[in-house]
């Protein structure tokens, strides 16, 4: 089976007043469709730039990467926003949604800035879908502002998970939250993974999130230092991950 | 400088453009200012300086009544009064001059019109000193020659020796010139258009009687005093009528014209100020709001309160400073720029430095006093952030600025500082002339009303704006939508985003909102004054002279003469109007002498009270008046009642047979309208204007043949419209520059709706990054920033538009007797539309493009 996302080899270096920070040295990796890849590492090791050139949201300084058969890094900003619209959904640690929209509309932003009539027939089942497999149909029209920060991040999935993207990025979604939220979001995320083959890339310096995932990436300065293969389980015992990274001196 | 100050000036350093914007609305706000401040000083100099190089050593002057003279009894009464100490006699009247050839007899070439004036060289050195340039002063016994002054004589090719003759009541006489004076003293009058002659060669040029005199120049005892030699004039000048004035009351007749300018300069700086006041508490607040959690670690890491208040109040103050100083150079250029505007419209020359004191004090004071009035509120607000807002960090962006209210109050409050200081500072530099004109009459307590009436209408202004904004924000949102339907697909999510945006914070926007309603509604406004003032004056023309042209005479000329300009080709009917002078119940008023019927037959004068063929039949019947509205109102008059018509020969009581609408323009207002047989009864005859009607479809060539037959009388052609300034160009000219200036109001409105802008998009960086990540385009970014300032756009300028053209009503309905219907200034109300869109987008562009180039990854992190 083709990959669903290949990087190659990627490099990016950040130009600052104080001269270069080089933040990835050489990164590969492929993720086959329908896997859930959790991307782990220490502080400043590169997580949150490698997932920003994952999903074409900045441009590598070297290497390339591929997004079911696009290759992403050569694409204008246009062509870029395009795909990252029609490929791919983005939940990130906070403030994920316009807090003019309600939850509902900020669910069907993609369609709305895609052009479509989010109120008609197919987008509008597409919204509702989407807000169900969260739990929040019920409260769909409200403002951000009148959401907990748990439900705020549930709309979030449910917003980058409404277009059917052929991938589904996340950094840190559950930095923000107590425990048991936490873990709440990572049962959605892992529902979309197993009910409906969403491909998930998950960034996350938490073992208790990196437990559900199918196989971990462990970056350190800007490389992969380390591939966990855990395969897909029911139970996501946290214990077993833990004991990997203490190898690796985490 | 403490810790807080340098923080504050630290600010600055760190927005340059947003610091800039404010820096340059207060700049445009002291030059407008200091500009009009300093015009109108250089104005009521140059007039006062004018009065007094006219006036001499003259301390009173009395003037025959209408075309009358005084006796030599009068004179010799003028004389002997106590308290006079000299008198010095003068024939003064206008007539044509022509230039004749060296060696030729007869006049080749015409000059144009002339003040002729008589004088008795010995008296009138006591009075004014005069400074001849080329040959000599005229003697008492030099009956054949002539002074004149120096442009006008050089300009038309006359030096000493040359020969010009003048046309009079007596015929036509020669004169050889015997000197030419420099352009100073009583040689400046008409525009340096004066021949001096003796007294004698001018009473017998105009055929006047031994020893008549048109003007008499007094010189007063100060020990008497003027008013008590006024008083014993009036006493003893019992036998004929005259006009007395002094010399102060020439002086500001003078600066009348140029101080209406002044005042409507100071009312348009004092909107500029407006509106300039509400952008700096804007953008204030907007730079608190935006710093709150910075503000809040400063306090947690021990910053007292006051500090806090210092950093903001020294923002300000380094913004006022800067927009200050760039103000004052703005405004001495503008000052330079519009001397020779002022000079143009008002009658007296307008002379001075751009550089008044009295102004840079007054422009100064409000450059740096309302910036600081308007950091009170944010600096107090930011005074009040608590320690542990640090600490939460949970909000997307900076709290919204707080109710529409509050931006009211504060906005006001610096406004209405500004307004004051404005006021009382013109009142101040105005009452520290020696005549005490001061631009806004009515001593300190009129003053201070006005600042407080200035102070609730403007608090009133921003809190309706306020209200009706999200409400017109709507509807302009709507409107824009469809206009945008044919789009709509592809539009959708940028209006969705623009309205939710506009949404996000009403007060600010409510505020440009407010600005920009104010600021174009002002532009509006003068151009829907002017506009109702010249329809008004078309329209009473239109009534008293339904014709196609007026042939104007510059003293009376025979009945005969219009036969001539009845053969010209083209012209349908021709008829006579005598405009002159009459006194009721001791009152200077005007009236016109016509011939009933052919006056009726044109058209002319709506009857308001009676009908209007018995009033003509009344008056063609003899004994009979017809009077205008204003004058009614004016004498108290009605239907029936007798009105009492005394002129220098004769007094007749005619009944007033109806009331009409309009007058005919004259020298002391409508014309009472009166019979050619009851004017002759009262020593008036010939005729002053035709009134020509052409046949329909009568060649353009008619004009120029009129004007042939016109030059030959020495009569001018001119359109009907500009008799008796009913409708002059001054009244554009003056509405014009006044809505010029008020453009600047517009100015400062359009870069505060940039500084409303660059915020949201500030204040939106990590909004727009998600946006851009979930497949929102640049090009989408774009269209949504500049979708929200159409909107803004587009509802201030509707706003503007009826703002305007409410407050030209007002001002039509309230200032006149003269009925003047109103009508919607359609182009003015184009273009303000126009100016407020495109202006909304223009300056939106810039803030669009900051929004399409959101560095996504960046943007993400920021948060
Ligand atoms: N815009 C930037 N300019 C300069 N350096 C940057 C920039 N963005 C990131 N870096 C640097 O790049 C390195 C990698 O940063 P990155 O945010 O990818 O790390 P991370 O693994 O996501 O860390 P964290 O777990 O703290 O989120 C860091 O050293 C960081 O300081
Ligand atoms: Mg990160």
């Amino acid at each position: 089976m083709r990959p669903i996302l290949e990087a190659r080899d990627l490099t990016k270096t950040y130009r600052t007043g104080e001269g270069e920070v080089e933040a990835l040295r050489g990164v590969s990796l492929t993720v086959e469709p329908g896997e859930f890849v959790a991307l782990m590492g220490p502080s400043g090791s590169g997580k949150t730039t490698l997932l920003q050139l994952l999903g074409g949201l900045d441009r590598p300084s070297s290497g390339e990467v591929v997004l079911d058969g696009i290759p992403v890094s050569s694409l204008d900003d246009d062509r870029a926003t395009r795909l990252r619209r029609e490929k791919t959904g983005f939940v990130f640690q906070a403030f994920n949604l316009v807090p003019l929209l309600s939850a509902r509309e900020n669910v069907a932003l993609p369609f709305l800035l895609a052009g479509a009539d989010p109120a008609s027939g197919e987008f509008r089942d597409r919204v509702d879908d989407a807000l169900r497999l969260v739990d929040l149909a019920a409260k769909a029209e409200r403002r951000p502002s009148q959401l907990a920060f748990g439900e705020q991040q549930r709309v979030a999935i449910a917003r980058a998970i409404a277009g059917r993207p052929a991938i589904l990025f996340a950094d840190e979604p559950t930095g923000n939250l107590d425990y048991s939220t936490g873990l709440e979001i990572l049962q959605y995320l892992y529902r979309s993974c197993a009910e409906r083959g969403q491909t998930i890339v998950l960034v996350t310096h938490d073992a208790q999130a990196g437990a559900f995932a199918d196989r971990v990436l462990f970056l350190r300065d800007g490389r992969v230092l380390e591939e966990i293969g855990i395969g897909r389980r029911v139970e996501h015992p946290a214990r077993p991950l833990i004991e990997r990274l203490a190898l690796l001196g985490e | 400088m403490h810790a807080p100050a340098r923080l504050g000036l630290r600010i600055l350093r760190r927005r340059p453009l947003r610091s800039a914007l404010t820096i340059a609305g207060i700049a445009i706000g002291v030059a407008l200012v200091f500009a009009a401040l300093s015009v109108d000083a250089a104005a009521q100099s140059g007039a006062r300086g004018y009065a007094a190089q006219l006036d001499g050593r003259s301390d009173l002057v009395v003037r025959a009544f209408g075309e009358g003279t005084l006796s030599p009894q009068s004179l010799s009464a003028i004389s002997s009064t106590t308290g006079v100490l000299g008198t010095s006699p003068q024939v003064r009247r206008t007539t044509f001059a022509w230039s004749v050839a060296p060696g030729g007899i007869v006049a080749t070439r015409s000059l144009g019109a002339l003040t002729v004036v008589g004088v008795d060289p010995e008296a009138d050195r006591a009075f004014h000193d005069e400074s001849v340039v080329a040959g000599a002063a005229l003697t008492a016994a030099d009956d054949g020659g002539v002074v004149l002054a120096e442009p006008w004589a050089s300009a038309h090719g006359l030096a000493v020796g040359s020969r010009i003759s003048l046309m009079g009541g007596g015929g036509e006489r020669t004169l050889a010139v015997r000197g030419v004076l420099a352009a100073s003293g009583p040689a400046l009058a008409d525009g340096g258009r004066l021949a001096y002659v003796t007294i004698t060669t001018a009473r017998a040029l105009f055929a006047l009687p031994t020893g008549a005199v048109d003007v008499v120049e007094v010189r007063v005892d100060p020990a008497v005093g003027v008013a008590a030699v006024e008083t014993r004039l009036e006493t003893r000048l019992s036998s004929e009528p005259y006009l007395l004035s002094t010399t102060a009351d020439d002086a500001a007749a003078l600066s009348g014209a140029s101080r209406d300018i002044g005042s409507g300069l100071l009312l348009v700086a004092a909107v500029v100020l407006f509106v300039g006041a509400l952008l700096v508490s804007d953008a204030l607040a907007m730079s608190v709001a935006e710093r709150s959690r910075e503000v809040a670690l400063l306090r947690s890491a021990g910053a007292t309160r006051g500090q806090v208040h210092a950093m903001v109040v020294v923002e300000a103050l380094g913004m006022a400073v800067a927009g200050t100083a760039a103000g004052i150079v703005l405004g001495a250029v503008m000052a330079t720029a519009l001397v020779p505007l002022v000079a143009s419209i008002s009658d007296a020359p307008v002379s001075g430095a751009p550089l008044d004191p009295g102004a840079l004090v007054v422009a100064v004071l409000l450059g740096v006093l309302v910036p600081v009035v308007a950091a009170l509120g944010p600096a107090w607000r930011a005074g009040r952030v608590a320690p542990v807002e640090a600490l939460r960090g949970s909000a997307l962006r900076p709290r919204p600025n707080g109710g529409i209210g509050r931006s009211a109050v504060e906005g006001a409050a610096a406004s209405v500082t500004g307004t004051t200081v404005l006021i009382l500072g013109a009142a101040l530099t105005g009452a520290s002339s020696p005549s005490g004109a001061a631009p806004i009459a009515g001593g300190p307590a009129a003053t201070f009303l006005a600042a407080v009436v200035v102070a609730l209408a403007v608090l009133l202004l921003v809190l309706i704006a306020g209200l009706v904004a999200p409400a017109v924000l709507r509807v302009a949102g709507a409107v824009v939508g469809l206009a945008a339907l044919p789009l709509r697909r592809s539009l959708g999510a940028e209006m969705r985003l623009a309205r939710g945006s506009l949404a996000h914070d009403p007060a600010r926007i409510s505020v440009a909102f407010a600005a920009l309603a104010v600021g174009l509604g002002l532009v509006v406004a003068l151009a829907g004054i002017a506009d109702g003032m010249r329809r008004a004056g078309e329209a009473w023309i239109a009534d008293v002279a339904p014709a196609d042209y007026a042939v104007v005479a510059i003293s009376p000329v025979p009945d005969s003469f219009g036969a001539d300009l009845a053969a010209v080709s083209g012209v349908s009917t021709v008829t006579p109007l005598r405009l002159f002078d009459v006194a009721i119940a001791g009152r200077r008023a005007s009236a016109v002498a016509v011939d009933p019927g052919a006056y009726a037959r044109l058209g002319a004068l709506t009857v308001v009270d009676g009908s209007r063929d018995a009033a003509f039949a009344a008056l063609q019947a003899g004994g009979a008046a017809l009077v205008p509205r204003s004058v009614a109102d004016r004498f108290g008059l009605r239907v029936g009642d007798s009105l009492g018509l005394r002129t220098a020969s004769g007094e007749e009581s005619l009944r007033v047979a109806a009331v009409v609408a309009h007058g005919v323009p004259g020298a002391a207002g409508e014309s009472v309208v009166v019979s050619q047989s009851d004017a002759s009864r009262l020593g008036i005859s010939g005729v002053s204007m035709f009134l020509v009607v052409a046949k329909p479809g009568a060649s353009s060539a008619l004009s120029a043949a009129l004007s042939d037959v016109a030059d030959r009388y020495a009569l001018s052609v001119v359109r009907p419209s500009s008799i008796g300034g009913a409708v002059t160009g001054a009244l554009d000219r003056t509405f014009g520059l006044l809505d010029a200036l008020a453009v600047a109001a517009v100015i400062i409105a359009v870069l505060s709706m940039l500084d409303v802008l660059l915020m949201d998009v500030r204040q939106r960086v990590g909004e727009l990054g998600l946006l851009r990540a979930v497949g929102l385009t640049r090009a989408q970014a774009w269209r949504a920033v500049v979708l929200e300032a159409a909107i803004v756009g587009l509802a201030g300028s509707v706003a503007a538009c009826v703002l305007g053209v409410l407050g030209a009503t007002a001002v039509l309905g309230l200032g006149t007797t003269a009925g003047i219907q109103l009508a919607v200034p359609w182009a003015p109300v184009g273009l303000a539309l126009l100016i407020g869109l495109v202006g909304a987008v223009l300056v939106s562009v810039y803030p669009a493009r900051l929004a399409a180039r959101v560095d996504i990854a960046r943007a993400l992190r920021a948060e």
